[in-house]
């Protein structure tokens, strides 16, 4: 894992999402702890792990497991969370950005990223 | 000395005097003009101001002596002022009040100052307001059964953490068409959708492989998720949630009313994102909404 590597991943996302983006937040999967971003409070990283790790319980109980991603929409914005095996990522977007571009698009950038960077 | 037998005033037999007991009230009317003595002829007037000297006088009156003291003679009859002896009565003074018609209608402002309660500040009369301009039976007809029941006292209070929840009215015929119309804008690509009660978590109407146990567990992960939002320091949920599952399953997660929950799965390989978001998905939300009452 590179984590000098982070900060350019960031502006990557930043360049690829462009002004939606509000919040930027990469932590670590096992530990859940913040390694860079911006925006975001000390909270939300944390936070949106375990509602992860909630929905990955939620999903094995369903019969399912669940893939790595999942978006939420909350008022006045969106959020995507990417959760890889070493790295994971919560990116905030205002309404401007429209869901279906953010699971075609943003996600797989993310992912992409964090492969990247966990390499 | 009289012996009274009445038992329900005196209930033994009682020795009392009657010299002390009060006169029978009404046995003789003080105001009639027969009760006022008529003073003997000839009336003398009397004036007031040798009574007046005498209270002003400081010194006691002289005691007699009995050795020079000369024989006195017999005091005069008792004499009445001329206002005492007048011969109107009170309730011909009245009467003739009365009859003038000169007494006073409303309050003067000098005796509403008067009958203030505090000795200096100035009394400003309420302004009443006055009897409701509506009958009786329109404020009846207009509050159903009048005002009996919305008294403060027999209201029920509620607790500041109590919140006032109407009864939910789910149209389950109206429930199921909803959601054979979803299944058919999704289309082939429709793995599940099931809907549950967000009190309960029971589920109320399914279609495809969704079961009940699917169903509740889904409720319980939007209700964490929902709860988890504030301590992460964002806003609130929006109208939906988009969990990504293996083999390119989508779940969608709708909470678009308090009362219902609904999961929709679907294969990304036969469904198109922007058509499922764009059409199926508001579909389905508004449909549920309008399949809830409120009563």
């Amino acid at each position: 894992m590179v984590i000098d590597a982070l900060d350019a991943i960031v502006d990557d996302l930043r360049r690829h999402v462009g002004d939606s983006l509000v919040a930027l937040d990469i932590w670590e999967s096992e530990s859940a702890l913040s390694l860079a971003g911006f925006g975001a409070t000390t909270a939300t990283g944390p936070m949106l792990h375990r509602m992860t790790e909630d929905l990955r319980n939620a999903a094995s109980l369903a019969g399912a497991s669940l893939d790595d991603y999942h978006v939420l929409t909350v008022a006045g914005g969106i959020i995507a969370v990417v959760s890889g095996p070493y790295l994971s990522a919560a990116l905030l977007m205002t309404d401007d950005a429209e869901p279906a571009w953010v699971l075609t698009s943003v996600v797989p950038a993310v992912r992409a990223a964090l492969d990247t960077a966990s390499a | 000395m009289a012996l009274f037998r009445d038992r329900r005033v005196f209930p033994r037999w009682s020795f009392i005097d009657s010299r002390t007991l009060p006169r029978p009230r009404y046995a003789r009317d003080e105001n009639s003009p027969e009760s006022v003595p008529t003073p003997p002829e000839p009336l003398t007037e009397v004036v007031s101001a040798p009574e007046v000297e005498v209270w002003r006088d400081p010194q006691p009156a002289p005691v007699p002596v009995a050795e020079t003291a000369a024989p006195q003679a017999p005091e005069p009859p008792p004499q009445r002022a001329s206002a005492e002896v007048s011969p109107a009565s009170w309730i011909e003074e009245r009467r003739n009040w009365f009859a003038e018609g000169d007494w006073p209608t409303e309050a003067s402002e000098e005796s509403v100052q008067l009958a203030a309660t505090h000795p200096e500040r100035p009394y400003v009369a309420p302004v009443h307001g006055g009897l409701p301009a509506a009958s009786p039976a329109e404020v009846r007809a207009r509050h159903g059964r009048g005002f009996s029941s919305m008294t403060r006292r027999q209201r029920r209070r509620r607790h500041d953490h109590e919140e006032a929840r109407l009864r939910t009215h789910i149209d389950l015929p109206a429930l199921e068409s909803a959601l054979d119309a979803a299944a058919a804008a999704v289309g082939d690509g429709l793995i599940g959708l099931v809907v549950w009660h967000t009190i309960t978590g029971l589920t109320l109407a399914s279609r495809g492989t969704s079961a009940s146990e699917v169903a509740s567990v889904w409720h319980g992960a939007t209700r964490d998720v929902r709860a988890s939002l504030p301590h992460a320091d964002l806003p609130d949920a929006g109208s939906y949630h988009l969990v990504g599952l293996a083999d390119r399953r989508l779940a969608v997660l709708l909470h678009v009313h308090p009362d219902l929950g609904a999961c929709i799965t679907v294969d990304l390989d036969v469904v198109a994102v922007d058509e499922l978001l764009a059409t199926a998905v508001p579909q389905l939300s508004s449909a549920l909404a309008a399949t809830s009452t409120a009563y």
